[in-house]
């Protein structure tokens, strides 16, 4: 998927809430989305370790409360690899 | 996935948004298509699943409601279903019951599962929820303690299956139970009859025998299914600690897959006919240009791939698949290569249909339809071209088109998952299919010859028998009243549990026609299912099988019916026209048969006919047997 890390998160996660890209921003939570309750959120992990093809540890779950928290980690990850699609 | 591909899946997004927001509902869902077989993820299946939701209503889809009774997490799989069954052209509702409480909702006569009153249930149970000790503690059982828990659980199942469908005509899709991945005993297990894993089979063979003794009832191999995609991949252990949630992301979309494999025959949403492209599809290599030496096919590499492909072909046929052909070629040349290439498993007998030529493959596929008297919608095209494919996607939206991998070597696999093609159940008539229609083909060319219409009916020499529903005829007659279009005055569809009930019931008859002719044997054709009420008897449905329309049967039928309603006492015949955009064949029956048109709403009709004044004659060329006992 083109552009940053931070663009394909965001492009995963209004994938998975079935919502407008545009409405996505770097601070976009469960508390700014409807969509993202429990269940929404076990979608989403499972969307990024698919998509991404790393995987979170269950103390990491807890953590992915955001879209800058998710790039974080999902650049940590990631390492220097630029292009894993 | 490569970079490209999400690059236009990107690009892809904002053109469907577009085209949803402009109302091109039909334009959307072929790109909506398009990205999901590019892509079939967990990501994305929420996209493609909220923005088919858009479309609800403005494409031409069966809707159908599906609740899922589980002990673990199936929420993720959800999406993806939806997903692949909105491709599919079902609209599914889904509703998930509560987190392992699937004995009680099934047990309250109350819960939400009775009140969402579903079309299909499936119930997802795993080994460690309902018998951890199997599970878990096999190593501590006796044999009698494990004799003990296979009883138990297999006398649960056959409990809540009996009472769900004293409540429910739902359809049942029921999981077998799963094998540990590594067992307990280690390679000791599979040297005892008391093994872990035996003791788990055992109780899926109970299942097995349990959803017999129901109609509508099946069993989904769950076991089968993840020991096809690899124990350990299938199982994500942390995500089952934490979440409840035992299937490993990438295996989700499999689950969704075999899930759909029973929805699309359950809803009806199957195809009838195969046509198959001919170079690099049934061979490798170009018969036109490579000559019969010269293309692949055999039983080594790589000729092998494309023989796998026949033998897959070849089984659907045997299970009551049409076949066609739709190649760009010379007849010439194409027809010496099925004729006499040594390695060959299908040859011109087998294909009710032959289009070699060089017309647009869309028009092609319309005539077959035609010249097989079936939709269009109940074809589905085979071809290696992705563009072949794409033109036919784009110009009939109906038809269903099988995707083929790059590798010739994963082309049978391909087509033996096709969900279009999986049947629930095989009747008499099924595996003959094939045979009927060539010997169809055999009477067209009669037709021709005999000149006149009644000359022709003679020289069929038609006999039809008709009788009431028996066990052995009750799965054919529900069939016929699922997948009849044309010939169908009230396009009602029946389980075979309804078809039973209509026959218990003193005021009901179900009737069936059995159609034999010089040319062999025609099966079951024909259904009829009346109702008495005082001296008025109502056809609540009559419909013949495409395959014997325009031959008068439906005449000897009714008149057969308007014999055995006036020996019961009857007055008058009444019946109810219900178009459809399939039936027109069926619309002029009640006036060509005199009946009076009494009442219209909204666009249906109902005719009358005075049995005591009138009477309907049976053809003089079809020779009539009538037989009146049934299950009732």
């Amino acid at each position: 998927m083109a552009g940053s890390t931070v663009d394909r998160v965001q492009q995963t996660l209004a994938d998975v809430f079935g919502v407008d890209v545009t409405t996505i921003t770097d601070e976009s939570s469960p508390d700014t989305l409807e969509q993202w309750d429990s269940m929404g959120h076990m979608n989403l992990v499972l969307a990024l370790e698919q998509r991404f093809r790393v995987s979170f540890t269950p103390e990491e779950f807890a953590e992915l409360n955001s879209v800058k928290t998710i790039t974080q980690w999902v650049e940590a990850k990631l390492g220097d690899a630029t292009d894993l699609s | 996935m490569t970079s490209r591909q999400t690059d236009e899946t990107g690009s892809l997004r904002g053109r469907i948004d577009r085209l949803i927001a402009a109302g091109e509902a039909a334009e959307a869902a072929v790109l909506l298509s398009q990205v999901w077989r590019d892509d079939q993820s967990p990501a994305l299946a929420g996209f493609v699943a909220s923005r088919f939701e858009k479309l609800r209503g403005k494409l031409p889809w069966i809707c159908s409601r599906l609740a899922i009774l589980r002990s673990f997490t199936v929420e993720a799989v959800v999406p993806l279903l939806r997903a692949g069954a909105a491709v599919g052209g079902i609209d599914l509702h889904v509703q998930i019951g509560d987190f392992n409480a699937y004995a009680q909702e099934i047990l309250d006569p109350d819960s939400q599962l009775y009140h969402f009153d579903p079309h299909i249930v499936i119930l997802a149970v795993q080994t460690r929820d309902i018998a951890p000790e199997l599970w878990r503690d096999f190593a501590g059982l006796s044999p009698k303690d494990v004799e003990a828990c296979t009883e138990r659980v297999t006398g649960n199942f056959a409990d809540w299956i009996s009472t769900f469908r004293s409540r429910s005509q739902a359809h049942v899709v029921l999981h077998t139970l799963d094998v540990p991945p590594r067992p307990i005993q280690g390679v000791l297990d599979a040297q005892l009859e008391t093994g872990q894993t035996e003791a788990i089979r055992r109780v899926n063979r109970q299942l097995v025998r349990i959803a017999q003794q129901h109609t509508g009832v099946y069993v989904l191999d769950y076991d089968g299914l993840v020991a096809q995609h690899g124990r350990t991949l299938w199982y994500d252990e942390q995500k089952w600690l934490t979440l409840r949630m035992p299937i490993a992301a990438d295996c989700l979309i499999h689950l969704a897959d075999e899930w759909l494999r029973f929805i699309h025959p359950l809803t009806g949403k199957v195809c009838k006919a195969l046509v198959c492209d001919l170079d690099n599809t049934l061979w490798g290599g170009v018969i036109g240009e490579d000559g019969l030496d010269g293309i692949q096919l055999g039983v080594e590499y790589p000729g092998a791939a494309y023989r796998e492909l026949q033998r897959a072909i070849l089984d659907l046929y045997q299970r009551g698949i049409i076949l066609a052909i739709c190649s760009k070629n010379n007849p010439d040349d194409a027809m010496e290569a099925l004729e006499k290439h040594p390695d060959m498993l299908l040859r011109p007998e087998h294909f009710a249909s032959l289009k070699i030529n060089w017309q647009d493959k869309a028009l092609n596929l319309c005539e077959i339809a035609e010249e097989l008297n079936i939709g269009i919608d109940a074809v589905a095209m085979l071809d290696d071209s992705p563009v072949e494919r794409q033109l036919v996607r784009s110009q009939l939206p109906e038809a269903t088109v099988i995707d083929l991998p790059s590798d010739p070597m994963g082309y049978a696999a391909a087509l033996r998952q096709s969900p279009v093609f999986q049947r629930l159940s095989l009747s008499a008539e099924d595996h003959t299919r094939g045979q009927m229609y060539a010997q169809q083909r055999q009477r067209t060319e009669l037709q021709h010859r005999t000149g006149s219409l009644e000359a022709f009916y003679h020289s069929l020499e038609m006999e039809a028998e008709i009788g009431l529903v028996t066990p052995q005829t009750l799965q054919r007659v529900a069939q016929l009243t699922q997948k009849t279009n044309q010939f169908n005055l009230t396009t009602r569809r029946y389980s075979e549990q309804q078809i039973s009930e209509f026959a218990a019931d003193p005021a009901c008859r179900v009737y069936w026609v059995r159609v034999t002719d010089r040319f062999g044997d025609n099966g079951i054709v024909g259904v009829a299912i009346t109702r008495q009420q005082d001296q008025v008897w109502e056809l609540d449905t009559f419909l013949l099988s495409c395959r014997v329309i325009g031959r008068t049967v439906e005449t000897a039928m009714l008149a057969t019916i308007a014999e055995q309603a006036r020996e019961a006492g009857a007055r008058r015949l009444v019946g109810w026209f219900v178009p459809t955009k399939k039936n027109a064949p069926a619309r002029d029956f009640y006036q060509r048969h005199g009946f009076q048109c009494s009442t219209e709403r909204d666009g249906a009709s109902c005719w009358e006919f005075d049995i005591t004044k009138e009477q309907i004659d049976p053809p003089q060329w079809i020779h009539r047997k009538v037989f009146v006992e049934g299950l009732a």
